[in-house]
């Protein structure tokens, strides 16, 4: 009622003024309809109350919807974020019509339509001129939303430069181990608090092996440690540890929390991301390498556009490009309706989870508006999406080339060879041919030779065929007049002179692949020129002696020219799409074009498919898409030849309509022009002149790459072969042909047994270089709102403004290195954070993933700045940081909080102890395979298939189910299924995996006790458990100390000892006694359950 | 109190359990709830009064048709074959074609005279009781988006899903079982389980899935072959956690999970006396159909929350059984598949109503009945209706919702909703408001936002209400 009676009295107030223009005598202006009384006593009666009542709510007062305001003709027409709302005098083009017509952009008034009669009066008012009634008093400004104040949000703490912070004195000179310490020291002592005393070496023990491999101390690894009692004691276990593979193994599971990673899409099927565990795999190898954090950042940015990559030691795989599959190991839709919106969501996550993992910040907040609470513009957010509009999903190709390049140059020595073997071939027996060629055409028998009037029929109806001519010129009775002869010739002429219909995007006869990147081996560094040697194919027609190589009849993309086992992909520049017909010419055996319309990963063609066909048949043909849906999206188009066979593309064609021409065989063409017949005769005449000398040349080895005569001569050859059998000739010119032909399929032999040696390729998830292009603004967030372009750059408040935008490239490894170049405050904050969280349970920064006025201020900022100081003096070496926290006396201390400490400060801010902690949910199956032995150290490859049960329901659920112990492999190579995680971590707080989760939850839900006390696998590694330490201990008070000290790192103590031995005879007496193992097992069962196995101190 | 002490309250409470064999006893495990503040699942107080204490949440999967159940457009009977007169949509199949009438008839019901198509002559008999929305809208036109749209507020997944946020907002009554459950009937929407998650919410909140059958969730059936061998188990552990929680400061987190021991191992005899429904009388299993085969299934989930929300649990949701085609999504077939699908729901969801009206639990129980959309009035091929969120019927019942009412309209194809669109935002903020809860003021910190069911939208449909 408020609301209504808000109204009402801005309508009241609104006729008030409407009775003024006396009083302030406004002129009406000839002919100005928006003044003109009848206009106005229009608006008076019939729109304003009609605004006020079914607008006003939104768009009158003072917060006023889309920034749109209906409370001056000023401002109504003006519009809101989407501009102007009325074109006077113009309803149809006038948004707010548009929008109480229920259109496209909008949908007003948004609960339901208003009645035609209404929307009648405003249409009529629109038409009117949108009279309006001027208001004497001015128009109140919009005063609801405070302006942004960049400078006043610049200053909030984390934008500011690093301290040049120094450990302060302490009064405690003996506690601090080094400057970490002297902080937090200082910290306790203005407040009169002490630190907690140190924990025992045994607890320092398993505290730390936890933290930084994530698995238990083993009893050899306490025994050396304990009688270790040299002051390098500690530092000795720390250089093992973070030594020790499985520190990158604990890393890499912390690191992927941030990336949401999984290996599927999660969504309707939860298809597969194709080699996402790389990924996980290159984190394992870059933390154990201490890869220093700045490059980390730039490759998992960036890797895609170093030019010189990080390599593997060994293997020599392009290590820093798998960095970039950061990007894609979120979520993904198969079938968008709205592909737009779906492409703006994934770049929405991509920056979203981008911000979050290196600046805490959380920028995709402003997809919509200014961040409510940074200083981060709508600006900010679609300079950023720019990057990744101009960045592609990938495939990669990311072999060392050093292998491929011998095996390459042998198969061009290979290829040559067999060419000469060819020409040999030709001279011996097609020279002789096309001499008779005439005489042979012009045969009476022509006319009942079955073969060749299939022949013709082919050659009718394809421009291309080189008998093409001769089938339109002498269709028919064969008397015709010379006049109806010169006729059909010069129409034949017009026709084959005639460009293709349509917009050719791309026809491959330049140099290069025209703007087009090639990635892989498969299609080289530029387009087959006519004449070069491919792969005898469907462009040479049906050949039946065709074992080998020939020379190329067209310019075009193809993937088999050097081996059949390449592999590779090629893509176009991105394009708007204008036309509704796409027409590619092409053919092949394997492979695939897709069209990516708007970044659109093609998991599968869609529902509505249309977007991905593959390469074949053989033989040239037109595939036609129809892309009328797709009108003023951004696309390009795709090849990916990933399988034995190649696929080639002559021509994409943009077009309203049917399918293009194919371009006519230029060798036929010059010949009607320069030959000119003028009647059956000469045109055989001038068949048999051409292609004889054409194949003279040949043979003689007048032909040369890249030589513009080519086209015909290749033309000419293939036809020729295909054709050679239905010419006569002397025996012993066929004998000595099929001599050399034998020869020709021995060099050919030579050449394939070449190729099978290519070498696999090996692939990986990772993004490419796209066509560098801007994103713009969408208003109020919405892709159908489309603002001003917004150059890319990178955060204005991190400095991004102020560098050129950039033009060549997308500019996207320049914006990776400003985060690390050390003038950002941001990045070494924000890891050093990650750090401090990783070790201590909670960041200097509680909020790890978010420094930003929502965010948590830092308890220490003075240690959190000089720790980032700190890890940029040690050449960003994270290891280095790990080494001095966990060497601290703060790393050190126990769980026992002095009093006042406690009083004062429960949260524990200044660090005054160490609570007792939950380990994580990975740590706990691992800690579980550890202890029973089944734990198996293999790293890297594949993930173990996901053990399945009755309660993991839905689509895309695997068929088959992974084994119960996941081979008892760590946690962290259990493949991770977006819709199928294992319910065993998930009840452990493991994240669902959809953006950054810097910090987990702990939390605790019966599923936690019922996993530990009745799921098959806990219960299964428990009598393993058992089964081990009977074998390997026969006295029962050692087989429990054994246990203890596996379990939880110490002896029992006498009372355990006590109540374990009770419980052993009494769990004994109701088993057999064959069967003495139950009663362990039960043990072991109630080990792994008690608390302190899952707690560390 | 006793929290504060160092020994630990959980450990003596399990003891005490394991001692006296009451394991259905609710009254430890109030006092075990209050063991710390901090108790994800304690009751927390309401924004405002409210008649709805908890929900049922009848999830028809893959979207009914609006005009052949409760949206009756004797247009499309008249235009029956002709092309539709209106702009039409992109959907997910895109390849609509001409007006397809409605194979059922519609009649009156009741006092209220709301039609209600032939698919549903029992859920006709309790129009009165219910709230009929016919001007739904959503955002997607495709099944994921959508599902994860209705129950979490966003088209992407991974957000808390409205059971999980009713539940944090809430708490639980039931200390036996969680607060959150869903029914799995045989099939999962698409999307998946991440249609019941708890997102960036604590996973406490998080919908737990219940098979049918004897041991309907996972890890609840002791591996002992018998309980005292378990209980002996239970005991040592107890006695070791005593030993090692004397020994160390007073640590929640440690006692939160030491307590948890006790709730897991009450839910190992609670569920399945939950599941256990033969001391139901014969009356009322014929009433939710468990006397026919062809509504078994569904009668026995409908009955299950009744059983449920009896013994406190906050939020059901019911899933849609398994008929051996694609739910309520057809593409082809309309005639049988809604045929059949209404077959197996409407005698146990009228059943469900009666009962729980009966037994004066509709009053304070929110029962919502729809899809993640509705369908095409077009065809999709001669018999099928592709998806269509732009207006759609869904109904609610219960729980201070004014029974007997039609809210909204669509047009005359029943294309797109005109008047009073209800949009699935605000679907969220009426039920959170039955629910006594402000949407604009459940907010979770995330991210660097409050962030809510409802996002930045939502306005509760008034008109609905008591």
């Amino acid at each position: 009622m408020r609301i209504l009676s808000a109204l009402i009295a801005i309508a009241a107030g609104s006729v008030a003024t409407a009775a003024e223009p006396e009083a302030t005598k406004p002129t009406p202006a000839v002919n100005d309809p928006t003044t003109d009384a009848a206009n106005l006593e229009f608006f008076e009666k019939q729109v304003r109350p009609l605004l006020v009542e079914r607008c006003g709510e939104c768009h009158i007062g003072a917060k006023t919807k889309g920034g749109f305001r209906l409370d001056s003709r000023e401002h109504a027409v003006a519009g809101g974020d989407t501009g102007a709302a009325i074109v006077p005098g113009k309803p149809d083009e006038s948004l707010l019509i548009d929008a109480i017509r229920y259109g496209s952009t909008y949908q007003m008034p948004p609960k339901g339509k208003l009645p035609d009669e209404e929307v009648a009066t405003l249409v009529e008012w629109v038409k009117r001129g949108a009279p309006w009634t001027k208001s004497s008093t001015p128009v109140a400004t919009n005063a609801a939303a405070p302006a942004f104040d960049f400078e006043q949000r610049s200053k909030h703490w984390c934008f500011q430069p690093l301290a040049a912070a120094r450990p302060p004195e302490v009064k405690d000179a003996a506690w601090p181990a080094g400057s970490i310490d002297r902080f937090i020291l200082a910290g306790l002592e203005a407040k009169g608090f002490t630190p907690a005393p140190p924990v025992e070496k045994r607890a320092w023990l398993r505290r730390v092996t936890y933290d930084l491999i994530g698995l238990p101390p083993t009893p050899a690894e306490m025994a050396a440690f304990l009688a270790d009692e040299t002051p390098q004691a500690f530092e000795r276990v720390v250089d093992r540890l973070l030594a020790s593979p499985h520190y990158g193994e604990r890393r890499a599971r912390q690191w992927l929390d941030l990336a949401r990673f999984a290996e599927t899409y999660g969504h309707e099927h939860d298809y597969e991301i194709p080699r996402a565990f790389e990924y996980r795999d290159y984190l394992i190898r870059a933390f154990n390498a201490d890869l220093p954090y700045d490059q980390l950042v730039i490759e998992q940015l960036a890797g895609d556009l170093l030019d010189e990559p990080r390599r593997h030691p060994t293997e020599r795989f392009n290590e820093s490009i798998l960095g970039t599959a950061f990007y894609f190991v979120g979520e993904g839709v198969h079938s968008p309706v709205d592909v737009r919106k779906d492409g703006a969501d994934r770049v929405d996550n991509q920056i979203d989870v981008l911000a979050k993992t290196f600046l805490a910040l959380t920028v995709s907040c402003a997809r919509c508006h200014d961040h409510k609470f940074d200083a981060i513009r709508q600006q900010d957010y679609y300079a950023l999406a720019g990057y990744l509009r101009s960045s592609r999903y990938q495939q990669a190709y990311i072999d060392d080339d050093k292998d491929f390049l011998a095996v390459r140059d042998a198969i061009c020595a290979a290829r040559g060879q067999e060419f000469d073997q060819f020409r040999i071939f030709a001279a011996s027996g097609l020279s002789k041919r096309t001499e008779r060629l005439a005489g042979w055409l012009t045969d009476p028998a022509r006319a009942q030779d079955d073969a060749w009037k299939a022949t013709l029929a082919d050659a009718a109806g394809q421009s291309d065929h080189l008998f093409h001519a001769w089938a339109t010129l002498t269709k028919g009775p064969a008397d015709i007049s010379e006049e109806e002869f010169v006729r059909r010739r010069d129409e034949t002429i017009a026709r084959l002179s005639k460009k293709t219909a349509g917009d050719v995007f791309a026809d491959f006869d330049g140099a290069d692949f025209g703007g087009w990147i090639a990635t892989g081996r498969a299609f080289g560094t530029e387009p087959v020129a006519p004449g070069d040697l491919v792969r005898a194919d469907g462009a040479v027609g049906g050949d039946s002696l065709r074992p080998g190589l020939r020379p190329a009849g067209v310019s075009a993309a193809h993937s088999g020219r050097l081996a059949l086992k390449l592999r590779g992909a090629l893509r176009s520049p991105t394009f708007t799409i204008t036309q509704p017909k796409i027409h590619y010419r092409l053919w092949g055996t394997s492979g695939q074009v897709r069209l990516i319309v708007d970044g659109l990963q093609l998991i599968q063609d869609p529902i509505y498919g249309g977007l991905k066909f593959a390469s074949g048949p053989e033989k040239p043909h037109w595939h036609t898409q129809d892309v009328s849906k797709w009108i003023g999206h951004r696309a390009y188009v795709e090849l990916i030849d990933d399988d034995d066979g190649y696929m080639a593309l002559d021509r994409v064609v943009f077009s309203g309509g049917g399918t293009p021409d194919s371009p006519a065989n230029p060798m036929i063409l010059a010949m009607l022009q320069s030959a000119a017949p003028k009647n059956v005769g000469e045109l055989a005449n001038a068949y048999g002149n051409a292609l004889h000398q054409a194949i003279v040349r040949t043979t003689g080895g007048v032909m040369k790459p890249a030589d513009p005569e080519n086209a015909l001569i290749a033309g000419l050859i293939a036809s020729l072969v295909a054709t050679m059998e239905l010419l006569d000739l002397p025996p012993e010119f066929v004998q000595a042909e099929r001599k050399s032909l034998q020869r020709l399929a021995e060099r050919t032999q030579e050449r394939e047994s070449l190729a099978a040696k290519v070498p696999p390729s090996r692939q990986a998830l990772a993004m490419a270089a796209g066509t560098p292009e801007d994103e713009r603004l969408f208003i109020r967030g919405n892709h159908k709102t489309l603002g001003d372009v917004v150059p890319r750059r990178g955060l204005e408040v991190l400095g991004g403004a102020k560098g050129p935008a950039p033009k060549d490239n997308s500019g996207r490894l320049e914006l990776a290195r400003s985060l690390v170049d050390g003038n950002n405050p941001l990045a070494p904050r924000v890891i050093a954070n990650r750090l401090w969280h990783w070790h201590f349970g909670r960041g200097i920064v509680p909020s790890t993933d978010d420094f930003g006025v929502m965010g948590q201020t830092p308890t220490n900022p003075e240690l959190l700045d000089w720790l980032a100081g700190e890890l940029i003096r040690q050449k960003w070496s994270l290891k280095a940081i790990d080494r001095q926290i966990v060497l601290s006396s703060a790393y050190r201390m126990s769980e026992h909080a002095s009093p006042a400490a406690l009083a004062a400060d429960p949260e524990n801010k200044l660090w005054s102890h160490r609570p007792r902690r939950r380990l994580d949910a990975e740590s706990i199956r691992d800690a579980v395979l550890a202890v029973s032995g089944r734990l198996d150290r293999t790293m890297f490859g594949p993930g173990v298939a996901p053990h399945l049960t009755e309660f993991m329901a839905g689509r895309g659920k695997p068929t088959t189910s992974g084994p119960l112990d996941g081979a008892g492999r760590r946690s962290i190579y259990i493949n991770v299924r977006r819709n199928f995680l294992t319910p065993m971590l998930l009840a452990f707080d493991y994240p669902t995996p959809f953006t950054t989760i810097g910090r987990r939850g702990t939390s605790n839900v019966p599923a936690q006790a019922l996993t530990m006390l009745n799921n098959p696998l806990v219960a299964e590694q428990a009598e393993l458990w058992a089964r081990r330490v009977l074998a390997e201990n026969s006295e029962p008070r050692e087989r429990v100390a054994q246990m203890y000290a596996e379990a939880f790192g110490r002896p029992p103590t006498a009372a355990e000892q006590e109540s374990v031995a009770t419980f052993l005879a009494e769990q004994s007496s109701h088993y057999p006694p064959s069967e003495p193992l139950r009663a362990w097992a039960d043990l072991a069962h109630v080990l792994l359950n008690t608390k302190e196995f899952i707690f560390i101190e | 109190m006793l929290a504060r002490c160092a020994n630990g309250f959980g450990a003596v409470a399990l003891a005490a359990l394991l001692g006296d064999g009451d394991l259905a006893s609710g009254a430890v495990a109030e006092n075990a709830s209050s063991i710390d503040g901090a108790d994800p699942l304690a009751v927390r107080p309401r924004h405002f009064p409210a008649k709805a204490k908890r929900v049922i949440f009848l999830f028809m999967d893959g979207g009914p048709s609006q005009v052949d159940t409760f949206d009756p457009k004797p247009r499309l009977t008249k235009e029956h074959g002709q092309p539709i007169k209106m702009a039409v949509e992109p959907t997910q199949f895109d390849n609509v074609g001409a007006v397809l009438g409605s194979p059922w008839k519609f009649q009156q019901y009741g006092q209220s005279g709301i039609p209600v198509s032939d698919l549903f002559p029992h859920v006709a008999t309790c129009v009165d009781d219910l709230a009929v929305i016919r001007s739904m809208t959503s955002n997607f036109s495709e099944h994921t988006a959508a599902n994860y749209f209705i129950h979490t507020g966003s088209g992407q997944q991974g957000r808390p899903s409205m059971g999980a946020w009713t539940t944090y907002g809430l708490g639980s009554e039931s200390r036996d079982l969680p607060g959150f459950v869903v029914l799995n009937s045989g099939m999962i929407p698409p999307g998946g389980l991440d249609c019941f998650g708890s997102g960036f919410l604590p996973v406490a909140y998080q919908g737990s899935s219940f098979q049918r059958g004897a041991q309907p969730v996972a890890d609840v059936s002791p591996r002992e072959t018998r309980p005292e061998l378990q209980r002996a188990k239970l005991r040592l552990m107890s006695d070791l956690d005593r030993q090692l929680a004397n020994s160390a400061p007073r640590n929640d987190a440690l006692e939160g999970v030491i307590a948890n021991y006790e709730l897991a191992y009450r839910m190992q005899t609670s569920v399945p006396e939950l599941a256990d429904v033969s001391r139901e009388t014969a009356a009322t299993h014929r009433l939710y159909g468990l006397d026919d085969p062809q509504t078994e299934v569904f009668g026995r989930q409908c009955l299950l929350a009744r059983r449920l929300i009896e013994r406190g649990v906050r939020f059901v949701e019911l899933l849609c059984q398994n008929l051996g085609f694609d739910r309520w999504d057809q593409h082809a077939n309309l005639k049988e598949g809604h045929a059949k699908n209404a077959l197996a729901t409407d005698r146990p969801i009228a059943g469900l109503l009666k009962d729980l009206k009966a037994r004066g639990l509709l009053e304070e129980t929110l029962v919502v009945w729809g899809g993640e959309f509705g369908r095409t009035p077009m065809a999709q091929g001669s018999d099928g209706r592709d998806h269509n969120p732009f207006g759609f019927s869904m109904w609610l019942a219960g729980g201070g919702v004014r029974g007997g009412t039609i809210h909204g309209e669509t047009d005359e194809y029943g294309y797109h909703a005109v008047q009073d669109k209800v949009h699935i935002h605000d679907l969220h903020a009426t039920m959170l408001h039955l629910l006594g809860m402000d949407h604009r003021r459940l907010t979770y910190r995330f991210g660097g936002r409050d962030m809510r069911l409802t996002d930045v939208h939502g306005e509760v449909v008034r008109q609905i209400l008591l």
